[in-house]
């Protein structure tokens, strides 16, 4: 699974970059050329940046689509679930078939709500959110998931619920 | 054909814009100082009660959504008013029918205590607990109000256009496009009339996707239908709300291609990319939305593919075409300092800023830790606060220096820079709270998530003395830029 602070890291280099380019555009914004010279030279750029960008585009989408959460594909890679939990939400508390699971095998979660939209999510033992799934009245939602270290897990309500909906608080064992 | 007759848009419509934006930025004040109470409350600095938090959090949303979209409508409307003729009664009855709208969502918030979030998802409007039926009714009403005044505005903006060049496929430069530039150079509408109209065309979608979820409600609230399917009413209402504030972005671009080209001295001309670009946005724009949708695991794939898509796809045309634009209008054209053009380049960077932050986001693979974390909002905040409404006030503030005819001291700058540099830093936390994994809407952070908040403080200080320095230099320009553009 993708560590959120890794994702923070591209940003802050991406917005490093970005602010770059434009000390660069300022420092030149000083002088003048005239629009005959720059208009070109910017078409010219903007011609290369598009071949640069598009195939870009093309192979991180493609890439990205080893990280698809969703059942079928989660299953082709960390291979079929050894459990299921079922869950349901309402407001404001949580329903769990169990609250143990075993570490490092495929756990399936069978979630849904009985009132408004909730969403399950999962909190490491370090605080970080490494999986979720929203729990709707009316459907199921599977999410599979390799808890990859023991300890405590925390489940918070990830979608709005209402007034105690930041209290929507569950421990989950993980041996 | 003719050439496209530029002057001073008529009187009244000036007039009217400038009530529209003014209203926006009023409303924008008051709600960013919402703002700064429930960041103070994330702080542990000044706690309220989950019931406030909430219905604070409704309103500031919501108002500042509206308030965004209207000083972007004003704004352009003062901008298209130069080369066309724009109906006054029909821009002002779009307002009044718009400003009856949040009056609808104040009452329902602050007095009938509805505090579901801007984007209720249903049934909660209905099962709140804390808020009863008339306040959700209320609000659902006060969208409705919003959505038909933006509606009027749309079909205006869209009559006129289609009116003036003769058939909406000039509008959108059709034989220009196709034949590579070659044809129909002569009769091209300018960029800000091809964004708008773009704009109008999706809204128009937008608003009947938001009818398709309210009249169902309506309906439910009356016990004549059952009640709507969790998962088709949160379709409909991210194709709504979801596209409306994506619309505002494009207005907001509509202003910078008419005010940048006054601080560089360069023309934005509609060129083929230009054409491209926008016939691209409306083919897409309707696509991201379904990147709310992800965590949804039983919508159909293929959707959530599409998602991802569209989040990509809208995004290459916007940075190439407008930001880059803009980009190279600046370079080397002895560009000179002051509030609109600090506002100017602070929008430029935000408006990317804040779009890398939504196309992480907008990867399903990454969407799974982050949804619904405060990232969700630090990248909103971003492409508005430094984006859109960078640009709407960039060109409120140039629009009345010029009717007024006031001078602008070197000191006056620094308003933008602070505005500027206090909203970075305030986006900046929001960004390291959601890598942080702090949830999005909760009323109460845990010690561990309170330090982000408290950092955030200072700069959100910072950005609203900003705001207020930017509130003075423009109330003292007010009077005397209302009588000139009646004159
Ligand atoms: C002026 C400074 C601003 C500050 C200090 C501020 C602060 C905040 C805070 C703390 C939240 C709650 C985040 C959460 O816990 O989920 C929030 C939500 C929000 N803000 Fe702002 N904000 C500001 C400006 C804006 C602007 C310019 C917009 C433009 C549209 C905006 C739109 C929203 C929206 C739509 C929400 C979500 C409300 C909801 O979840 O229902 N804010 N803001
Ligand atoms: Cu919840």
């Amino acid at each position: 699974m993708i560590d959120p602070k890794l994702v923070f890291g591209v940003l802050v280099a991406l917005g490093l970059v970005w602010t770059g380019v434009w000390g660069w555009i300022l420092v030149g914004s000083q002088q003048k050329a005239p629009d005959t010279e720059v208009g070109p030279k910017a078409a010219a750029l903007r011609r290369r940046l598009f071949y640069l960008f598009l195939p870009l585009a093309v192979v991180i989408f493609v890439a990205s689509m080893i990280w698809l959460p969703y059942p079928a594909a989660r299953a082709g890679i960390v291979g079929q679930p050894q459990l299921s939990v079922n869950v349901t939400a309402q407001q404001w508390s949580w329903t769990l078939g169990q609250t143990e699971v075993p570490s490092r095998v495929p756990v399936e979660f069978v979630v849904t709500a009985r009132d408004v939209n909730h969403s399950l999510s999962l909190y490491n033992p370090q605080g970080q959110l490494v999986a979720q799934v929203q729990a709707m009245p009316g459907y199921t939602n599977r999410l599979i998931h390799v808890f990859d270290q023991p300890g405590t897990y925390t489940i918070r309500c990830l979608e709005f619920c209402g007034i105690a909906h930041h209290d929507m608080v569950a421990r989950l064992t993980v041996k | 054909m003719t050439a496209r007759i530029s002057q001073p848009a008529n009187g009244a419509v000036l007039r009217l814009a400038l009530v529209y934006m003014a209203t926006g930025f009023v409303v924008f004040l008051l709600m960013g100082l919402l703002g700064l109470l429930m960041r103070l409350d994330h702080g542990g600095i000044l706690v309220l009660s989950a019931d406030w938090f909430y219905r604070i959090m409704t309103l500031h949303g919501s108002g500042m959504v509206a308030a965004s979209l209207l000083a972007a409508m004003g704004g352009l409307a003062a901008v298209l008013g130069q080369t066309l003729r724009l109906s006054t009664r029909w821009l002002a009855t779009a307002f009044v029918v718009y400003f009856l709208g949040a009056g609808f969502v104040i009452i329902a918030t602050l007095l009938g205590g509805f505090g579901g979030g801007w984007t209720a998802l249903h049934q909660l409007p209905f099962k709140g607990f804390t808020w009863g039926l008339w306040a959700a009714l209320a609000m659902l009403v006060g969208y409705l109000f919003v959505a038909v005044g933006f509606l009027i505005y749309c079909w205006l903006v869209l009559y006129t256009t289609v009116k003036r060049y003769g058939g909406l496929h000039r509008v959108l430069a059709w034989r220009y496009l196709v034949s590579g530039g070659r044809q129909g150079a002569d009769s091209l509408p300018g960029p800000s009339e091809i964004a708008a109209s773009v704009v109008a065309i999706v809204g128009t979608v937008a608003v009947l996707a938001g009818a398709a979820y309210l009249v169902p409600l309506f309906g439910e609230a009356a016990g004549l239908v059952g009640s709507l399917d969790a998962l088709v009413a949160k379709n409909l209402l991210f194709l709504f709300g979801h596209t409306l504030v994506n619309l505002n972005i494009y207005l907001a671009a509509g202003l910078v291609y008419a005010t940048l080209p006054l601080y560089t001295g360069r023309e934005w001309k509609t060129t083929w990319p230009v054409t491209l670009a926008l016939n691209l946005v409306l083919l897409l724009v309707l696509l991201p939305y379904f990147h709310h949708l992800y965590q949804d695991f039983v919508q159909a794939l293929p959707l959530h593919i599409l998602g991802q898509i569209g989040s990509y796809g809208v995004a290459l045309p916007a940075f190439l075409v407008t930001i880059f634009g803009g980009l190279s209008m600046i370079y080397r054209s002895g560009f000179r300092w002051s509030v609109p053009s600090i506002l100017m380049v602070a929008g430029l960077w935000g408006w990317t800023f804040g779009g890398l932050g939504a196309l992480l986001d907008s990867t399903i693979g990454i969407n799974q830790v982050m949804h619904n974390t405060l990232w969700v909002p630090a990248h909103f905040h971003t492409y508005y606060l430094l984006g859109a409404l960078a640009f709407a006030w960039a060109y409120l503030y140039h629009l009345l220096g010029e009717l007024s005819g006031a001078s602008e001291s070197r000191l006056g700058s620094l308003a933008a820079w602070l505005y500027g540099i206090g909203g970075a830093g305030f986006i900046l936390t929001f960004f390291v709270s959601g890598a942080a994994s702090v949830p999005r809407r909760y009323a109460v952070h845990i010690p561990e998530w309170q330090v982000y908040a408290q950092a955030s403080v200072p700069f959100v200080l910072v950005l609203m003395l900003g705001i207020g320095w930017l509130a003075v230099a423009m109330l003292g320009r007010f009077a005397q830029a209302w009588q000139k553009a009646g004159a």
